[in-house]
């Protein structure tokens, strides 16, 4: 169960790999796929505990870090944040595998800046 | 239903920062312009602060940070902020210098000013290289660093010795307040950005000049991977340059 979540800003990334080593749960990933500035970027998996250090680290402010005060229900764990922030055209993290294309929302989910799951 | 709101903890950057630097991979000078604004935001003095930047790769933040800033000649910054500090007293005033540009350009300036007492707050982001020119070794590259100048490592016999400009400062007196941060893991950050707000406190309050000598990543200009600065770093410059609030030894 993940207490916390990112949103990722992956065309803002520059692929330097900081937050993959700052991540005290090791739930961050580099991808293979390159964004439009031809970078890798991070990708999250479950375990996120919301403890902010990526985003501490990162030069090039990619990272909203959200914490869950109370656990996910299953319809929130299935893909579908109960409260989703205005969208602003920013992608969110997910998991490798999804088919996931820069700029658009992956799996059925609304566009705009909604952090992922997460688990 | 159950509550799964998820609740924002930390925004990716403050509203200050207006857009995309430029900046290499892995650099850690964008970290300290937003550990700064966060402070400048926090401490609710973003009105009255008066920016004074010197030459280096951080000059480009000038086009995306909105706060009052002022660009001057390399290394005069500290003179600069003595002349906006004098002028405007009620201005919150600090400056923010790279290594070449505070040690090797205007070293002068920084001691004078320090000595001068004057109430300013000057940030010395400190790579050990001069990044914004190609890479070319500093008076704060350490020995046996590599840099477009010193291939083969510093070497005293040639290139002389560092100067640790932050124990310079910290034998004045009229100094309040003077350490030394690194932005290289994230325990890190949080503790420089605590050092950033300490100086500005020291300001508020008139006790005089103070110093924030931030080392940062400089992957390129280090020839390693954008992922190893850190790694870098702690094995290079943070062995030369401990880190931590510095004992000030020129108390009248």
């Amino acid at each position: 169960m993940s207490r916390g979540t990112v949103s990722i800003d992956v065309e803002r990334c520059k692929g330097c790999d900081l937050c993959v080593q700052a991540c005290p749960p090791k739930v961050l990933e580099m991808s293979t796929e390159v964004n439009g500035m031809g970078y890798r970027f991070p990708v999250l998996h479950d375990g996120c505990t919301g403890c902010t250090a990526c985003q501490l680290v990162c030069p090039d402010y990619v990272f909203q870090v959200y914490r869950f005060d109370a656990a996910p229900g299953e319809e929130d764990a299935s893909g579908t944040p109960s409260a989703t922030p205005p969208g602003e055209g920013r992608p969110s993290a997910t998991p490798p595998g999804e088919g996931r294309s820069s700029g658009t929302a992956p799996g059925g989910r609304p566009p705009g800046r909604a952090p992922a799951s997460g688990g | 239903m159950t509550e799964a709101a998820p609740r924002l903890v930390a925004r990716d950057r403050p509203e200050l920062i207006l857009g995309d630097h430029g900046l290499c991979p892995g650099c850690g000078e964008p970290v300290a312009l937003r550990i700064l604004l966060e402070v400048l935001e926090e401490l609710g003095i973003v009105e009255r602060s008066i920016g004074v930047v010197g030459h280096g790769c951080y000059g480009s933040f000038v086009q995306i940070m909105d706060v009052e800033v002022l660009q001057c000649l390399h290394g005069r910054a500290p003179s600069c902020a003595t002349g906006i500090k004098r002028v405007r007293p009620a201005a919150v005033v600090f400056t923010m210098q790279g290594d070449g540009d505070m040690v090797n350009e205007g070293l002068q300036e920084v001691l004078h000013t320090a000595a001068r007492g004057e109430n300013v707050t000057c940030i010395l982001l400190n790579n050990g290289v001069f990044g914004d020119t190609g890479g070319h070794q500093t008076a704060t590259t350490v020995v046996g660093q590599r840099t477009k100048t010193s291939l083969d490592g510093r070497d005293p016999e040639t290139h002389g010795y560092p100067i640790p400009v932050a124990e310079l400062v910290a034998s004045l007196a009229g100094v309040s307040y003077v350490a030394r941060g690194a932005v290289s893991t994230a325990g890190g950050v949080a503790r420089t950005k605590r050092m950033l707000r300490s100086a500005f406190e020291h300001q508020l309050a008139g006790d005089g000049f103070g110093l924030v000598e931030i080392l940062t990543m400089c992957p390129t200009g280090w020839f390693v991977p954008a992922g190893s600065g850190p790694e870098y770093l702690s094995g290079s410059l943070e062995a030369a340059y401990p880190l931590g609030e510095l004992p000030l030894r020129g108390q009248p």
